[in-house]
């Protein structure tokens, strides 16, 4: 506590390394965008209501050069960046940064994230990514428009769209991709490795279950999706095409399907993403409201393990109009119809914990029930995409908008109210007014299910997604009043969230104290006070139990609660699963668990499957863009093998003198460790130049991205493996310049270690590219 | 007021049915699943002498009754419409109705629909073609297949009026087919976000009798077609 006294105002709030800071910038970020994402959808709903009529209020303020009409140019900007803004930059932040980062330590009994520092840049990343994305509003031409699943080429043409707006999307999603990988290694490392003696995993909470899962998905699925926009920017800037084909193809070869394989490979497991931590905060408010304990927490953990797994290979069911083959069709139609069986096994369980409980309906818990009522109708209609035959009438309709809705926006708007107002006393030591919150909940589930419910009955009829004006259709001229009735209210549900607003700002100021545990709830977090100290917990807590010990019998005659907390020692009594204080006790704090790897190391892992995943995408796309090529010239032909041979045998070299600093570092070598990080950042400065004579050279014989897929496939791999060995360069100087001062062969040398396994990646990859690009 | 446009093709309310069976399906177990939820809301709110029943659920009968529950939804769900859905997909894509078809080719570009058909020769990129645009004729009763292809960025051909759509994409060519029931003008949507023009490209698709149609074709025979697009018919499914 001394020590934070004297840290400086921006360093406590402003470029804070503690979570709970950070988990309040997050929080503060994601619901300013939900206000921006918001007003861009009301504005949606006012030109489909009333097509081409001037806008009130908000026309004089955006469009008044239009004299307040929404003109059809804008019509699509608005659509692409209300997606684009709420997914990445609304709830990713509050469900995965804010509630991910306030709760885990705190819930798992840690001082705070694994990489304090790295957690901090995530956010800021984030921000300069919030900050690209409202700049891009204000660029001549406009914002993006392609719509935010930025489907090729109508994203990927310059000729078609010159507009800076999709640049600046990408560049945005690229800063936020950042933040949120970074995140997810900390999510995932500081679970692993930071528990408190006695958090076996199947003592934490589910909503940790459900971030962590979360941050797997990330891990594996993102770079994905990262590599694709970056083949989208190749194609605009330097004009690759690798997703453009016909008539405004640059050479022939592009594929234009190839980027929605690459969208949905990350696109849904993305929605499980958002949604599995929702999941878990449900199955412990409903534990809590109820005082019982969560009903089948071990099936709960194993379903969303399963539907982890699945999210990975249903990506189909968006495509099945695309022209994919009927049978792969029915192979993705029956996967994502399994999708249904662990989501059944969690709404047994939400109703088997609420089965005789003692239900109170405070506003969390009424947020809770909104989520299970919303996600039911969501995850139900979800099944009419499965069935192709079906899918193939309701695709690109409001059917499907209806759908996403009820799953993405109503349970994760009212899941993150669920989040925001049960968490709202820890975080700032205040209480929320009950009674704003109540009506706040009514206006908000009532109006969010009217308003999908209604979008969904348009799709039936047809109603394509995205168009300006329905008026314009024959077949949707009877069902244009629905829209006008949307329109209506989404006004009041727009002008109801400023209850929240009052409600969160002058409780904030005003509210009552907040106690340390106001709900009774029996986790980690609810054992210090509001708001933590500084570093959490004064003593590292022991953990005895489970995190949902409501209503344990006979507890209450002798302590006076119904719960038992998870440090309580008399656990050991009362429960038979309780256990005595796990001698690991006297271990230090951090090498609880796997003691075999440190925690940079496994950082580092993570942080390499991401980098493999990365390069999947990118050498995955290379192979089908090349098999399916007419003429792909023969490499040797073409490359300088010779150079490019040369340059594999410096950067096979450099691993070794790598490999020699680390044996240095074992030996306790300083100097010598000195040595070798020189020389392994020389020899990699020397394949960088040679790459750049290699480029210069081909450019001028004309293999350039836009000359041909081969060249368009050279530079991609080359140049992404380029800029990796340059940042595993400008490590290796670093660490060169450290340690002149740090002692890395006694106190840091996990940190050579790991900057070891990166430039050992790197240099994998290399053999792999130059294989696979120059020799076969 | 229905809640589908009007169906105008043979085989449309297949697509119809087997939504009003998922409705079923999904509809009572969303039903069982809320009034169980009301009811335990209702019957387990706290109130004064209430005492939450204290258990994991992770007892032997509770994981009997996950797993029923899991086949249940499997079989009785899932199994249940993939089954359905098979037959309705026989129909719908699988077999091309009997007669003798019309082929069609559809060249969407920003905004508009280029519509190309054989001529008197019965093949496509020759001299004798028939091209329009936006409006597409067709008779009654005889199964017509449309070959696709995108000339700029992917559009999506849709007949709300006869459940079926496919996307157009540049590059690749993609098909589907239909048989108009009814005679009328329905339109023809594109349902893939393609610019700021998406919402007006719209195409009128005019079913007729037979003898209309043919009066049609001639008529348009005398205009002198559009040579820039065009490919020849191949590679797809007839």
């Amino acid at each position: 506590m001394m020590e934070s006294r004297k840290k400086s105002w921006i360093r406590r709030y402003l470029f804070s390394t503690d979570h709970k800071v950070i988990a309040i910038q997050y929080l503060i970020t994601g619901l300013l965008f939900l206000a921006v994402g918001g007003i861009l959808a009301y504005l949606m709903r006012l030109q489909l209501a009333h097509p081409w009529q001037p806008i009130p209020f908000f026309g004089n303020l955006f469009f008044k050069e239009t004299g307040g009409i929404i003109m059809p140019e804008i019509y699509p900007k608005l659509f692409t960046m209300h997606g684009g803004i709420m997914v990445f930059f609304a709830v990713t932040p509050i469900l995965l940064g804010a509630l991910g980062n306030y709760t885990i330590p705190l819930e798992i009994g840690a001082r705070d994230m694994a990489f304090p520092r790295l957690n901090m840049i995530s956010y800021w990343a984030l921000f300069l990514g919030c900050i690209v994305i409202l700049v891009s509003f204000f660029v001549p031409s406009g914002a993006a428009d392609a719509g935010w699943t930025l489907y090729t080429p109508l994203s990927s043409s310059l000729k078609i769209n010159p507009n800076w707006g999709i640049d600046l999307f990408i560049l945005g999603l690229a800063l936020d991709a950042v933040s949120i990988l970074a995140g997810g290694i900390n999510y995932i490392v500081t679970i692993v490795k930071l528990r408190a003696p006695g958090m076996k995993l199947t003592r934490m909470p589910l909503t940790t279950w459900g971030l962590l899962f979360s941050a797997i998905l990330n891990t594996l699925w993102l770079p994905l999706v990262a590599a694709a926009l970056f083949m989208i920017l190749a194609d605009r800037r330097l004009g690759a095409g690798f997703f453009v084909a016909g008539p405004l193809a640059p050479h022939e070869g592009g594929q234009v399907l190839l980027f929605q394989h690459l969208f949905w490979g990350f696109g849904h497991p993305e929605v499980y993403i958002l949604i599995l931590p929702v999941w878990g905060l449900v199955g412990d408010l409903l534990s809590i409201f109820s005082r019982k304990p969560a009903f089948g927490y071990l099936a709960t953990v194993i379903s969303m393990a399963i539907i982890t797994l699945l999210s990975g290979i249903v990506w189909g069911h968006h495509m099945f109009t695309s022209g994919m083959n009927p049978i792969v069709g029915k192979v993705f139609m029956l996967l994502t119809i399994t999708v249904s069986v662990p989501t059944a096994v969690f709404f047994f369980n939400w109703l088997g914990t609420l089965w005789r409980g003692r239900i109170s309906f405070d506003v969390p818990m009424l947020f809770t029930l909104g989520v299970v009522f919303v996600f039911a109708i969501g995850g139900l209609t979800g099944l009419f995409f499965a069935v192709q035959t079906l899918d193939i009438y309701f695709h690109d309709t409001y059917f499907v908008v209806g759908h996403f809705h009820f799953t993405l926006a109503a349970s994760l708007f009212l899941g993150l109210f669920a989040f925001v107002t049960f968490w709202f006393p820890k975080m700032f030591g205040r209480e929320l007014n009950p009674t704003l919150g109540k009506i706040h909940f009514w206006a908000s589930f009532i109006l969010v299910n009217i308003i999908f419910f209604s979008m969904m009955y348009v799709g039936l009829h047809g109603h394509m997604r995205r168009i300006a004006d329905a008026t314009a259709y024959e077949f949707l001229k009877p069902i244009q009043p629905v829209n006008i009735w949307m329109g209506k209210v989404t006004g009041i549900l727009v002008l109801s969230q400023l209850l929240f607003v009052a409600n969160f700002f002058f409780s904030l100021f005003f509210g009552k104290k907040a106690e340390a545990n106001p709900w009774q709830a029996a986790s980690l977090a609810w054992t210090v006070s509001s708001p933590p100290p500084e570093h959490n917990f004064e003593k590292d807590p022991v953990v005895y139990c489970g995190p949902h010990e409501y209503g344990v019998e006979g507890l209450e005659l002798k302590t006076g609660k119904d719960f038992l907390s998870q440090d309580d020692p008399l656990a050991i009594t009362f429960l038979r699963n309780g256990e005595r204080k796990a001698q690991s006790q006297d271990l230090s704090f951090k090498e609880q668990n796997l003691p075999w790897i440190s925690i940079t190391k496994l950082g580092m892992w993570v942080f390499l499957i991401s980098e493999i995943m990365l390069f999947t995408g990118l050498i995955g796309s290379y192979i089908v863009l090349r098999l399916g090529s007419h003429v792909w010239p023969n490499p040797a032909s073409v490359l300088n093998n010779a150079v490019l041979g040369i340059n594999t045998f410096i950067l096979i070299c450099s691993s070794l003198t790598f490999a020699l600093g680390i044996h240095a570092v074992k030996e306790g070598k300083q100097k010598e460790l000195r040595r070798f990080l020189l020389i392994t950042a020389l020899l990699g400065l020397a394949f960088i130049t040679i790459k750049l004579f290699d480029y210069h050279h081909l450019w001028h014989e004309g293999v350039t991205p836009a000359a041909s897929l081969f060249g368009a496939c050279y530079y991609l791999l080359t140049g992404f493996h380029g800029l990796h060995v340059f940042s595993g360069v400008v490590v290796l100087l670093y660490l060169w310049f450290a340690s002149r001062k740090l002692e890395f062969c006694t106190v840091h040398g996990e940190r050579i270690e790991a900057s070891g396994l990166y430039w050992h990646f790197i240099d994998i990859v290399w053999v792999i590219l130059f294989a696979i690009l120059c020799l076969v | 007021m229905s809640l589908f446009p009007e169906d105008a093709s043979a085989v449309g309310h297949e697509v119809d049915k087997l939504f009003y069976l998922a409705l079923g399906l999904t509809g009572v177990t969303f039903l069982l699943v809320v009034a169980i939820l009301v009811i335990f809301l209702i019957r387990y709110r706290a109130k004064a002498g209430r005492k939450a029943y204290y258990t994991h659920g992770s007892s032997r009968k509770a994981f009997l009754f996950t797993a029923l529950l899991a086949l249940t939804v499997f079989f009785a769900i899932d199994v249940n419409l993939a089954i359905h859905d098979h037959f309705a997909w026989e129909k719908t894509w699988g077999r091309l109705p009997n007669g003798n078809p019309i082929l069609i080719e559809v060249m969407p570009q920003q905004f508009a629909w280029n519509i190309r058909y054989p001529g008197a020769d019965g093949k496509f990129k020759t001299e004798d073609d028939i091209t329009s645009v936006n409006q597409m004729h067709v008779p009654l009763n005889r199964p017509v297949i449309i070959a696709l292809q995108s000339k700029d960025v992917i559009h999506s051909f849709f007949l709300p009026n006869f459940r079926i759509k496919q996307d157009a994409v540049p590059g690749m060519v993609t098909s589907l087919f239909f048989m108009a029931t009814k005679q009328g003008a329905y339109d023809i949507a594109c349902a893939e976000h393609c610019g700021l023009g998406h919402y007006r490209m719209r195409g009128i698709l005019t079913v007729e009798t037979e003898e209309s149609f043919q009066k049609w074709m001639t008529e348009q025979s005398t205009k002198i077609p559009d040579t820039s697009w065009g490919w020849k018919w191949g590679n797809v499914k007839t």
